[in-house]
């Protein structure tokens, strides 16, 4: 019982995220999570502005109904299924990251230095956090496909445009993470 | 993670392999199909790299975010409406865009 309230291993966790691909099969949807971010701005009338956003928006609410239930998961993951217990980082990115001046690093689900409320509103933790998200929602659209719809449903189908924009993806995070966060973070 | 992601997509593979072989029909009576996708480079080489860019400096690609959003991290509604606005670019910039 102990077990349930640590960290998954991976060949649980890795696993169940293929199981959700295949229920969403089974139901005859697909699994792919930032689908969700065009159907927001259709929501929102960005049909007004761009072809792009004029599509039958309603036909896609079942996704928005995933989205609901991974906020709920993410609720009862910490709520009933955590015992607080530290994940289980490299040591050497434990302490790349304690120079980079992210103190909790593995102990906390994202870096405070980043997230908590006082930096988040801080000019440069808000630039951050508009930055970051404006890079995800345009990559993953004009890549067609974010983690879920490339790395997991694209692979499986044995897609090689998948491929291609999961080797960007790395690509992309490992300049990130080695070039510029240093850069933005130790400034 | 690499376990996560491998085994995933390896069950993943033989799950939509048999999927496929099977002919297995989803719910409503339907054949399963996966849509292929587009085939071209461009698109999926920059525009990966670009989510790979956010995706590092957030610490969340979109399925977690919302995720994390469960666990407490309300902040992480900032993120959320900056990829509307970036999904919302992407539109509006779309035919002048490579793909």
């Amino acid at each position: 019982m102990d077990s349930i309230l640590q960290p998954w291993p991976w060949y649980v966790s890795g696993p169940l995220i293929t199981l959700v691909m295949v229920f969403l099969l089974y139901f005859g949807k697909t699994f792919g999570m930032s689908s969700n971010l065009r159907t927001l701005c259709s929501i929102g009338g960005a049909g007004k502005y761009s072809d792009f956003f004029k599509f039958d928006w309603k036909a896609q609410r079942w996704n928005l109904t995933v989205v609901l239930g991974a906020i709920i998961g993410g609720f009862i993951a910490v709520t009933f299924l955590s015992d607080g217990s530290v994940m289980d980082l490299n040591p050497e990115t434990v302490k790349d990251l304690k120079e980079l001046g992210f103190e909790n690093a593995g102990t906390s689900l994202l870096p405070g230095e980043i997230y908590d409320w006082n930096n988040a509103l801080s000019l440069k933790g808000l630039a951050i956090l508009i930055v970051a998200g404006f890079l995800v929602g345009f990559g993953t659209r004009y890549a067609g496909g974010c983690t879920s719809g490339h790395a997991i449903t694209g692979l499986s189908n044995l897609q090689l445009p998948s491929l291609i924009a999961v080797i960007g993806f790395f690509v992309g995070g490992l300049i990130m993470t080695h070039f510029l966060i240093p850069l933005i973070f130790t400034a | 993670m690499y376990g996560i992601i491998g085994s995933a997509v390896v069950l993943g593979a033989i799950s939509v392999w048999a999927i496929k072989k099977f002919r297995v029909k989803s719910i409503e009576d339907q054949e399963i199909v996966l849509p292929p996708k587009n085939k071209s480079y461009a698109r999926y080489i920059l525009g990966g790299s670009i989510f790979g860019l956010g995706w590092a400096l957030a610490g969340a690609c979109p399925g977690p975010m919302y995720i994390l959003l469960g666990t407490g991290v309300f902040s992480m509604l900032i993120v959320i409406a900056a990829a509307m606005l970036g999904t919302f670019a992407y539109g509006l910039l779309r035919d002048k865009l490579p793909h």
